[in-house]
């Protein structure tokens, strides 16, 4: 997507996302504080432009799970979008320590994995997931995405 | 119609879209000099969700074939070191 490309799309996004002409998702639906754990610094980049500017979500990004665990008690996420295949600690492995902090019980927890992997997707969702999000995202769209995670997740 | 803020927004997403593609040469040497099947995969692993991301089908899609370990996917490393030179050369300025 160049810049004229993306410049089209979000002609419209400001519009589309939220239903509401200037209006952001944040303001409509009540969801707040979004955490991202991503390894990728692009696709960290991306994530919060998508979720910030676009979505209008207060964003907290993490570089590994190691962070996302230092930094979820004092940010109180009420989603998490985590990336499955990290090194160090792995998707799996963070959110089985994500859930040990008071902090994250009934937050809804969503992987971002590759299309390449979507043959494990019941596998992953056996640790615990509300869902999973298919990369590559649609950095349009992903602010309205997250939002049935987490009307469906919250609060299990 | 056109929202206020909105070429602010594109401005923002193309510098970063820039910030990927000049990336793409450290990301092929990563690739390149991965010292095992499994770090070679992890690279490949992350530039083909990073390039689509960006609206890089392209180059997602050959990442994507190149993460195998038969002689296919080492074909598709070489198509994939030319769409990145392709890309890096078309970079403006």
């Amino acid at each position: 997507m160049d810049a004229r490309g993306w410049s089209r799309c979000c002609s419209h996004s400001r519009m589309n996302v939220s239903g509401q002409p200037g209006v952001e998702l944040s303001e409509v639906d009540g969801l707040k504080r979004v955490m991202c754990v991503e390894d990728d610094a692009d696709i960290r980049l991306v994530l919060e432009f998508s979720l910030a500017r676009l979505g209008g979500y207060e964003v907290c990004v993490c570089a590994s799970g190691l962070e996302a665990l230092e930094r979820a008690p004092a940010f109180a996420p009420e989603l998490v979008l985590l990336d499955v295949m990290m090194p160090g600690m792995t998707g799996p492995q963070t959110l089985e320590r994500l859930r040990e902090l008071p902090v994250m019980q009934g937050v809804p927890v969503v992987f971002l994995t590759a299309k390449a992997m979507q043959r494990d997707m019941e596998d992953i969702l056996q640790h615990g997931a509300t869902g999973v999000i298919v990369k590559p995202f649609d950095p349009v769209t992903l602010p309205k995405d997250i939002l049935v995670y987490w009307e469906h997740g919250r609060g299990r | 119609m056109t929202q206020p803020g909105d070429d602010e927004a594109a401005a923002r997403f193309a510098a970063i879209e820039q910030q990927f593609v000049a990336g793409l040469p450290r990301r092929l040497q990563e690739i390149d000099a991965a010292p095992d099947a499994q770090a070679r995969y992890a690279a490949l692993h992350r530039l083909a969700g990073a390039a689509g991301a960006f609206g890089h089908a392209r180059l997602g899609e050959l990442a994507r074939q190149a993460m195998g370990t038969d002689a296919a996917a080492d074909a598709t490393l070489q198509v994939l070191r030319e769409e990145i030179s392709r890309l890096v050369d078309a970079r403006p300025g």
